[in-house]
């Protein structure tokens, strides 16, 4: 019941503050139009020219492609990892402020008067950060399914959809998105200052982009069962790092030390 | 209602309250004095389960404050001293979250937030971003904030501070109105006029507690009792006779009139406007010289800088 107040709470006030609420709608919104903008023009090219040319050289794991839909596999490639990695990125602004933005109204004081418990609070703020941008996410990337089935072929087609990305948008995603804003929770209740807070929080998609780029090269190998292992991972990771913040949220110094 | 052994709390080694020994009744106002840093604020938040103390213990309405902290939470409602509200709420889900935060049932949220409202005026303003609210406003809403679960102890920090007159006023009525339903209100404040206007007893702290009495006990002790006698034709002569009556501890007279030192004036009036009236002064008017709370506090302080 708490939890639910605490995150029917935080989207009240996201839903009230028009910047914050729009920079989570027409971000993912922008990218899906981008993406099929550039396919799109491509399409045109092709029809013009009979063909597309690429900047560099096709990498190895393309080769077996036609050039055209090994070059369009390419920038789907790219694009999934917008995909990927914008929920976890977009909520990490709201995170980091959460903690620093309740202490900088004044409203954390006679919130941690309440009953509220520590774990309640926290996980309530994740929450309510996490879904609006795995939400317009989801939304965003069957847009794109859609807009892409008009304008690439059945060979790229079944990259956009294959089970590695799709899995991956939809439960990898949330769940590394759980992750970095409790990871922006915690820099928001150990730091003062909600700009050092984002950019510390910010610093968490750097291994993450690196988990994307691996993805999309062939490092990591994904099949049914690396991604099962991956999101069992990182669900546990989920898990240990709400207990970490909550061990680290310390109310006191909260209270006391923070002007 | 509340009552703390020993309670002592240091930030970094420094003592920011040391061995603070209260009894605070049920249905009473306790005011709480002292200068900035005199440990007012932290005190409340220990009572309020806020921070923990470094030593000593305290129970609110029966509950130890380190053992049984849910219960200490549900029983107390806090007024701190910004109002701390989500601006861009409206006051009605504002009160909602705590409401529902303090575990309150849908039928009863809703009643008591209408009550409360009504109460204070802000009924109309109910669906207005308290953002666009006046300091007033504010505080009133953060005062129904702290009483929707109806707690049995209100702590109130500041309650009034930078508050117009009649805003101020409001917020005085109604918490003379609290007490008079039987809750005990701790009151944190730094206005001593409303100090001696709400409150049955009051603390002086400075880190430690420095005096603990009703208003007019710690006047007494502080300054004694005196009568003023306001007469014409007041002579040398007619003081002098006053001064040599047994329960006169000290006469002074001037610019018409004698200030009498007595221990029980009630008991000493009579006698002493007699004997005035015998020796032919002509006795204007007999008032007892009442020393403000703003006098005592400033001794208070005084007496502790010097010791």
């Amino acid at each position: 019941m708490r939890v639910r107040t605490i995150i029917s709470k935080e989207w009240d006030e996201i839903v009230k503050n028009k910047s914050v609420f729009w920079s989570l709608v027409l971000l993912p919104l922008l990218m899906t139009v981008i993406s099929l903008a550039v396919f799109f023009f491509m399409r045109l090219e092709l029809l013009r020219t009979g063909t597309l040319s690429s900047n560099g050289d096709i990498p190895g794991y393309l080769t077996m492609y036609d050039p055209v839909d090994a070059i369009m596999i390419m920038m789907v490639n790219q694009f999934m990892i917008y995909f990927l990695i914008a929920p976890v990125a977009l909520p990490i602004y709201i995170a980091a402020y959460s903690v620093i933005g309740e202490k900088l109204s004044r409203s954390l004081e006679p919130l941690l008067a309440t009953p509220v418990r520590t774990w309640e609070l926290l996980l309530g703020k994740a929450v309510a950060a996490v879904v609006p941008p795995v939400i317009a996410g989801w939304l965003s990337f069957i847009l794109f399914v859609i807009g892409a089935r008009f304008l690439v072929s059945d060979v790229v087609m079944s990259m956009i959809l294959t089970p590695m990305w799709v899995l991956s948008i939809a439960f990898l995603g949330p769940l590394f998105a759980v992750l970095s804003v409790l990871v922006g929770i915690i820099a928001s209740s150990r730091m003062n200052d909600p700009r050092s807070a984002q950019q510390w929080s910010a610093l968490f998609l750097v291994p993450l982009i690196g988990v994307g780029m691996a993805m999309m090269f062939g490092v990591i190998a994904m099949n049914v069962w690396t991604f099962v292992a991956g999101a069992a991972i990182v669900a546990v990771l989920d898990v240990v790092i709400l207990r970490v913040a909550v061990r680290l949220f310390q109310r006191e110094a909260i209270l006391t030390r923070w002007k | 209602m509340i009552r703390t052994e020993g309670l002592t709390r240091h930030f970094d080694g420094r003592p920011a309250v040391e061995g603070l020994d209260l009894e605070i009744h049920e249905g009473e106002v306790f005011g709480f004095l002292g200068p900035n840093g005199a440990g007012k604020t932290t005190t409340m938040r220990m009572l309020t389960c806020l921070i923990a103390p470094t030593a000593g213990r305290a129970w609110v309405n029966g509950h130890p404050i380190d053992a049984e902290q849910d219960a200490v939470r549900a029983s107390v409602g806090i007024l701190t001293e910004s109002p701390g509200l989500y601006d861009r709420l409206s006051a009605e889900r504002n009160l909602d979250i705590f409401a529902r935060l303090y575990g309150m049932p849908a039928a009863r949220r809703a009643e008591q937030i209408k009550r409360y409202l009504q109460l204070l005026d802000l009924w109309e303003q109910r669906d207005r971003p308290v953002g666009g609210f006046s300091k007033g406003m504010r505080q009133k809403l953060a005062l129904v904030r702290a009483l929707l679960h109806e707690p049995p102890v209100l702590f109130l920090d500041e309650p009034t501070a930078a508050l117009d007159p009649q805003a101020a006023k409001t917020v005085r009525d109604f918490v003379a109105e609290l007490s008079r339903e039987g809750r005990t209100v701790f009151l944190c404040t730094h206005n001593l006029d409303e100090a001696e206007r709400l409150c049955d007893r009051i603390a002086v702290m400075r880190t430690r507690l420095i005096a603990l009495d009703t208003p007019e006990n710690l006047r007494r002790r502080l300054f004694g009792r005196s009568t003023v006698v306001r007469a014409r034709n007041l002579t040398p002569e007619m003081a002098a006779a006053v001064c040599a009556l047994p329960f006169v501890h000290g006469v002074e007279q001037g610019d018409g009139q004698l200030t009498v030192d007595l221990t029980d004036p009630d008991a000493q009036n009579p006698t002493l406007v007699s004997r005035l009236v015998g020796l032919g002064a002509e006795v204007q008017a007999v008032t007892e010289l009442r020393h403000s709370l703003e006098d005592v506090y400033l001794s208070l302080m005084e007496e502790e800088k010097t010791a």
